[in-house]
């Protein structure tokens, strides 16, 4: 068994390793000049004609003149160190901008995982363990629709209701600023609400299908006929037989989820203006901030990996078969 | 009888001053807040740096007491510099500047402090502006000299002073030689001599918030006693915010609001804040290539592009079709009453079958006229308005398609920056798409993109070239005007390559567009619509009124 822990833990690093390798060639091979980025279009060509040799001292600073080979060996130095660099896009250092983006998208991820979780569980086991019945009817085709429409359509047509005719919540941000203690939180729960809330939804609609799907599969097999059969009430047959198998695939998709938990959501990020992994990766792609790129890569790889490794752990925990086979 | 009369006068005259006092000052009320909402992060708050809308807004004299500012007329205006004077040789500026201004926290403006600035500019910032500056010095209490050992005062006046100010001394001299001032995130790197100081910010929030210094007084008395800037996730957010009446008015250096979202003003007292832009998207002939040689195959291209879908594609409803001279009337020294662009199709054909371009082998394209094949290499610039270069590009294709022209666009050389860049530099291109920025078009305008010879006395390869365009007059000019040393030296060279470029078709702009910094007319008056920067403008501070 340890042995068998042992390999599962060795290919997780050696996933990541792939993944630090792969995600630092990758930025380095995107079109584009990085310096261009570093200094704005304007600027840099300013600088070419005018002041070509503040260019390469830049180049120099960030060390994009040296030989791929020395950059990747400086990089997995600093990495082993915990040292991503400076910023491209503001020069703050990029783990104290990584650290602060991330506090706030734990903020919208993590209720979104647990009450998503939850709420899309609970239903999608009533739904699916009276498939057909008005509680079903009413609620697959609403969660088909939200699982269709793209989350980005409904965030937008939600802010345009909410934020700008009915003026419920804030337009976008995070906070209004100038603020502290209770009103600070309370201006930034105020502003959460409108993206929590679709983000919540998705997720319910997602889960919702997933465990209804699970349990209308599981209530139609051989050994819960049987348990009927037995005389069991309705209620132990749902807990001890249905809910047992069906929680394995919705185990491993929570799991999944957990993997994105610090990734963020890009699309809700930008369009709420919610300054979280999400955007952040976002505008370090769109502007090759190579150093924020790939500690946003590995965060993300490293979540997902570690994702996989607990969703093994949970799923023998809750099925010992799963580690025989 | 004689009492009374002069009693009912005095009372008249005493009824109508009141009156009057008490009009001007309904009329002239100051603002008590204003607020700016912009899509540029709120991030930074460095008085040196250019980043983030600390950075930007600084352009416009808010923190920072730029040396001088442009009016819209292109003539240059007092700012920090209370008064300047050019030497007749361009070699030295003498100017005065105030004694009673102070820095945000609260110590005095010195001499001291304007003689580290040029010296921290030229020395540590290396300014090229100020790389022939020989000597700093104090003529008088509130008054100093430049001493240039080339004619580039005018120059720099033009090209960075106005974008740039003076710096305390006891902030920066820490940074004199090394090259972290660009990066300080001290609460001290904010100090600043503008109208307006750094009250408090709030990173999370996206918020800053600014008082005048009533001292800081260059253009008059502030009339707008704080400022907030707001930043949005973008443009959109930013006119929901003010039909909402969250924001007064947008303010984004060079980004004004797209065209498309223009539509979403919903409220009467929003101005849509439009002017003519004075960039411009335009088009460069290649001229060391077979067909961008012949002025009768430019004449035929700008004769078969349709000029009204091209002002459509880059700029919908809000654009023009332009005239010869590529620069927009908003640009310094336009020169008015060059021809219109006009399709002509048929003139088209004409010029080109009378110049030789038939279909020799009877396939419906056209030969070059020593019977070789014709295929006409289009390379829009690469740039974060790809999509649009390539849209362009692809009408293009379709226009001279219609005139039996078969062109195409090199997928290879658009991939990546240094691929289009090295093409553009070699002049690997029949018709090249490019881009000049409203900052550029200022005083540099879209000729820099045309030059072919480098800068005189350095080598070509020291700079940037993307020109084919050999002729002495016409490289000398654009240098000339890059280096000019008075306006009237600017305004004459300009004026001379409009009409160039109007004769020789050299190169074409696409469109003139129209730009937009909305602003809401309901609660202020006094707004000045600046021509490619909105009402955000160095004057703002000086003319808004409560109403």
């Amino acid at each position: 068994m340890a042995k068998l822990w042992l390999k599962r833990l060795l290919g997780a690093l050696l996933t990541i390793y792939v993944v630090i390798t792969v995600s630092f060639f990758m930025v380095r091979f995107m079109p584009g000049d990085p310096l261009q980025h570093l200094v704005g279009q304007e600027e840099y060509y300013y600088l070419m004609e005018n002041d070509p040799a503040e260019l390469e001292r830049l180049a120099e600073k960030y060390g994009l003149n040296d030989p791929v080979g020395v950059q990747y060996l400086r990089y997995l130095e600093n990495v082993i160190h915990m040292d991503f660099g400076i910023a491209y896009s503001n020069k703050q250092p990029v783990v104290e901008n990584v650290l602060n983006c991330m506090s706030w998208t734990i903020m919208l991820s993590i209720p979104t995982w647990i009450v998503g979780g939850l709420l899309g569980g609970i239903l999608g086991v009533i739904a699916g363990w009276k498939p057909g019945k008005l509680f079903d009817s009413i609620m697959t085709p609403i969660a088909l629709f939200l699982n269709t429409v793209p989350s980005n359509c409904i965030a937008i047509l939600a802010l345009v209701v909410f934020a700008y005719n009915l003026r419920w919540v804030p337009i976008g941000g995070m906070t209004s600023g100038m603020t502290t203690g209770w009103a600070r939180t309370a201006d930034i729960l105020h502003h959460m609400a409108l993206p929590l809330s679709i983000l919540i939804l998705f997720r319910v609609s997602g889960d919702f299908m997933l465990m209804k799907s699970s349990v209308s599969q599981i209530r139609r097999e051989d050994y819960t006929t049987t348990a009927r059969a037995k005389g069991l009430p309705e209620r132990k047959v749902l807990f001890r037989h249905v809910m047992k198998n069906a929680l394995l695939p919705y185990v491993t998709s929570m799991c999944m989820q957990m993997g994105s938990l610090l990734s963020g959501s890009m699309m809700i990020e930008t369009i709420f203006g919610w300054k979280g992994m999400g955007q952040l990766f976002y505008n370090a792609v769109s502007n090759r901030d190579f150093p924020t790129a790939q500690l946003c890569f590995l965060i993300s790889a490293f979540c997902v990996v570690t994702a996989n490794l607990v969703s093994d752990l949970i799923i023998t925990v809750i099925d010992p078969r799963v580690m025989v086979k | 009888m004689k009492r009374i009369s002069c009693f009912l006068m005095a009372l008249v005259i005493l009824c109508s001053l009141f009156a009057v006092t008490v009009s001007a000052d309904d009329a002239k009320a100051p603002v008590e807040h204003l607020v700016i909402g912009t899509t540029t992060a709120n991030n930074t708050f460095n008085l040196y740096s250019q980043a983030d809308i600390f950075g930007r807004i600084n352009y416009v004299g808010f923190c920072r007491g730029n040396w001088i500012y442009e009016a819209e007329d292109g003539s240059l205006q007092p700012y920090f510099l209370t008064s300047f004077e050019i030497s007749e040789d361009g070699t030295t500026l003498d100017f005065t500047f105030p004694t009673t201004a102070v820095w945000s926290d609260g110590m005095p403006v010195t001499w001291d402090d304007v003689e580290f600035s040029f010296r921290f500019l030229r020395d540590t910032a290396k300014n090229t502006g100020l790389i022939h500056l020989t000597d700093i010095e104090q003529t008088g209490e509130g008054s100093g000299r430049l001493v240039f050992s080339a004619p580039d005062v005018y120059a720099y006046l033009v090209g960075t002073a106005m974008m740039q100010g003076v710096l305390p001394k006891h902030v920066w001299e820490k940074f004199e030689g090394t090259d972290d001032y660009g990066s300080y995130t001290e609460p001290e790197a904010a100090v600043g001599c503008g109208p307006y100081k750094l009250v408090s910010y709030d990173v999370d929030a996206q918020v800053s918030y600014y008082e005048a210094i009533p001292e800081n007084n260059y253009h008059g008395d502030i009339t707008v006693k704080s400022v907030t800037i707001k930043t949005y996730p973008d443009q959109t957010a930013v006119m929901m915010a003010l039909n909402q009446g969250e924001i007064d008015c947008y303010y984004a250096y060079s980004s004004p609001i797209d065209s498309t979202l223009i539509d979403l003003i919903m409220d009467d007292a929003i101005d849509p804040g439009k002017s003519i832009y004075s960039g411009e998207d335009q088009i460069t002939f290649g001229m060391t290539r077979p067909a961008g040689m012949d002025y009768n195959f430019r004449l035929a291209v700008t004769k078969a592009m349709d000029w009204k879908l091209l002002a459509n594609v880059t700029g919908g409803d809000y654009a023009e079709i332009p005239c010869g001279g590529i620069i927009p009337p908003s640009c310094n020294g336009y020169l008015d009453g060059l021809p219109r662009f006009a399709q002509d199709i048929d003139e088209a054909n004409r010029i080109l079958d009378e110049a030789g371009y038939a279909d020799i082998n009877g396939d419906g394209i056209r030969e070059f006229p020593d019977g070789t094949e014709m295929n006409i290499l289009i390379v829009p610039q690469y740039s974060k308005k790809m999509d649009l270069r390539n849209r362009i590009a692809e009408v293009l294709i379709n226009n001279l398609a219609a005139v039996g022209i078969k062109a195409y666009v090199d997928q290879s050389i658009i991939v990546s920056s240094e691929v289009w860049e090295s093409n553009i530099m070699e002049g690997n291109y029949d018709i090249a798409i490019g881009y000049t920025t409203a900052g550029m078009a200022r005083h540099s305008s879209a000729f820099r993109y045309y030059v072919w010879s480098p800068k005189p006395g350095t080598e070509r390869s020291a700079s940037w070239l993307w020109g084919t365009y050999q002729d002495e007059e016409f490289n000398a000019t654009v240098w000339r005007m890059l280096n000019a040393f008075s306006s009237e030296e600017y305004v004459e060279c300009i004026q001379w390559l409009q009409q160039e470029a109007s004769d020789t078709l050299f190169g074409a702009a696409l469109s003139w567009t129209y730009c937009f910094y909305p602003y809401r007319t309901d609660k202020y008056g006094g707004w000045y619509n600046r021509a490619s920067w909105g009402v955000v403008n160095d004057e703002l501070w000086y003319t808004l009124y409560t109403k």
